[in-house]
């Protein structure tokens, strides 16, 4: 436990437990612990990733390799026309493009407009606050799903059906980002706001040079779940658009069946592969921005 | 009035009040700005299909035809649909056996991450990655890996002499896919939210206990589990929220079947929609939802704070 203070300390070794198997009576009971957190541990982030490496490995093969029985673990025999045949006979780097340019528009605009929202709930009175903030506090609660059929009509009355703006606007509205952005601001020490109002700032300015360098932690973990979300969601842009040339990475892949004539498994567990590996690359991207934090910390509500 | 006029402190009271109306009314003006923005989008993107969900609840007729006035008639249809009451028992099975399980396994998860003194973060990692996988990926992946012939749990099934188990076909096999799917997808963010809520509760409580003689399941039970309890009920009720709008994993996985074994609440309205084209009693069944799903949330928060004197504000 972190907080017991007389945890005796091993030398690190930089390794792995393995300093701790050296054998030494005394601390035998608190190996013995030890090792059964290790081995819990490995065996849950074993759970977590092992599907991942399972499709990773029929991704490389063909579907001879992958019917045989008893199966191979590795793919024997190893082939990588799955990955040349998905990018050469489907668009699959348009899909990513299309995701991508949608994912990050979304992003930069919702961390734009929840954080100047969650400021102004936070740091300013005004008339309606209450009621603005219950309204949006109920919205929670609203499943997507049922918001669909009208947001075709909106989008198709708006002139932006089938259009990169029916994929960037309507989700937007999702206001999470403000009650996180709303607590976090909350947060932040009274004096820091009203030291920048007596030295004759505006509320903007104080938004602006004051809040915002304050919380980019909390910027950037709305900014990576926005994104996260975003590169994930599949029915709104099934339903707010039709033309190929719009489709996102999900749509895409959902295409992918393997009744169809030109996909195999093998093609379909390269493209969850790739899509996989390029959102983690993202992820791990935002999550540099943190030095010294961690999405942990600042994922409390 | 003129005495009043005349009388100098009154003036400069009147003067006062006046700037002082106009001072306020400045303030909402500007705090109204910075909302601007997102209330455009928030009232065009989410207030107004609302609205209309709510009107096209007491309309018949679907998208093509004339929409006609029907009264109450969607609604009456509801109550007498017994795919609803099967939708309903679903989600509230599905939330009643996926929350427990993700949070159980959460809180170990938590505990060990904590306990664990090296490679705490590629096991944070580890634990985490499901979460990043897209959707529809992660689904895919999911069917890999229960296919009949190559799948990972039926070669098991094939080595052990049992016939392979057909998971998409079967009821049984088909919901427990949809909970295995979401908890597999769901404790990467849980048990890092609660190890951060873990490492927030002060050292000096658990020096404390074990001066007292406690051992590490007693400080687990005393020290850890009430120190997080508020973000850990928060997080319960974010979980038990997303997971009664259980939705894109079922429709990739099951689609709702086998014969409506998987179907919830939200999959239900989805194919009543758009796949039989009933828009009106579409809406009836997402608002009753919602209505649900308020009443139940409300119930919950007013637990809660009965309970545990819970701030307003965490909520």
């Amino acid at each position: 436990m972190a907080g017991d203070s007389k945890r005796l300390r091993f030398p690190r070794y930089g390794g792995w437990p393995l300093a701790e198997l050296v054998p030494q009576p005394a601390f035998g009971r608190r190996l013995y612990k030890g090792t059964g957190v290790a081995l819990a541990l490995a065996v849950l982030s074993a759970v977590a990733v092992g599907p991942f490496f399972y499709v990773l490995s029929i991704s490389f093969r063909n579907s001879i390799g992958l019917f045989n029985y008893p199966p191979h673990w590795l793919p024997v025999p190893f082939i990588v026309s799955n990955y040349t045949r998905l990018v050469t006979q489907f668009p699959f780097w348009r899909w990513i493009g299309n995701t991508l340019l949608v994912a990050t528009s979304v992003t930069l605009i919702k961390v734009v407009i929840d954080s100047m929202a969650g400021y102004a709930f936070a740091k300013l009175e005004f008339a309606g606050r209450r009621i603005a903030f219950g309204v949006i506090l109920l919205t929670l609660m609203v499943p997507q799903a049922m918001l669909l059929i009208p947001l075709f009509f909106i989008v198709r009355d708006l002139g932006i059906y089938d259009t990169y703006w029916a994929l960037i606007l309507p989700p937007l509205a999702n206001p999470i980002g403000v009650f996180m952005l709303r607590s976090i601001i909350r947060g932040l020490p009274k004096d820091v706001d009203n030291a920048a109002r007596v030295d004759n700032c505006n509320e903007f300015q104080i938004y602006r040079h004051v809040v915002l360098p304050l919380i980019k932690p909390g910027l950037v973990v709305v900014a990576t779940i926005t994104f996260v979300a975003q590169f994930s969601s599949f029915v709104w842009p099934l339903v707010g658009t039709q033309s190929a040339n719009l489709q996102v990475l999900t749509v895409g892949l959902a295409s992918l069946n393997p009744d169809r004539a030109s996909v195999s498994y093998g093609l379909i567990a390269a493209a969850s592969v790739l899509s996989t590996a390029i959102i983690t690359v993202v992820f791990l991207m935002l999550q540099s921005q943190f030095k010294g934090t961690s999405l942990l910390g600042a994922l409390k509500g | 009035m003129a005495t009043i006029a005349s009388n100098p402190d009154a003036v400069e009271l009147r003067e006062l009040s006046r700037a002082r109306r106009r001072y306020l009314l400045r303030r909402s003006l500007t705090a109204w700005a910075f909302l601007l923005p997102e209330v455009v989008v928030f009232v065009i993107f989410m207030l107004v299909p609302v609205g209309w969900v709510i009107r096209q609840s007491f309309l018949s007729g679907g998208v093509l035809s004339p929409a006609r006035w029907a009264g109450l008639a969607n609604w009456k249809q509801a109550v007498h649909d017994p795919m609803v009451v099967q939708a309903a028992e679903n989600t509230v099975l599905f939330t009643a056996i996926i929350v427990p399980i993700i949070f159980t396994l959460s809180i170990a998860a938590a505990s060990a991450l904590r306990a664990v003194k090296r490679g705490g973060a590629p096991l944070r990692a580890a634990i985490y990655f499901p979460q990043l996988i897209p959707s529809v990926a992660a689904a895919q992946i999911w069917l890999f890996m229960i296919h009949p012939d190559f799948g990972v749990l039926n070669v098991v099934n094939r080595a052990l002499h049992h016939p392979p188990i057909d998971f998409v076909g079967q009821p049984h096999p088909a919901f427990s896919l949809v909970v295995m799917f979401e908890v597999w997808r769901g404790i990467g963010y849980w048990s890092l939210f609660i190890l951060a809520a873990m490492l927030a509760v002060p050292t000096n409580q658990y020096e404390a206990a074990t001066l007292d003689g406690a051992g590490p399941l007693r400080r687990f039970w005393h020290v850890t589990l009430p120190g997080i309890q508020s973000p850990l009920t928060v997080a319960v009720l974010l979980s038990a929220i997303s997971a009664l709008q259980i939705f894109d994993s079922i429709y990739i996985l099951t689609n709702g079947g086998p014969n409506g074994a998987t179907q919830s609440i939200v999959t239900y309205m989805f194919q009543t929609v758009f796949q039989t084209g009933e828009v009106g009693y579409g809406a009836v069944l997402g608002l009753t939802f919602l209505i649900l799903i308020i009443v139940l949330t409300a119930g919950l928060v007013l637990f809660v704070r009965r309970r545990n004197r819970l701030q307003a504000e965490t909520l």
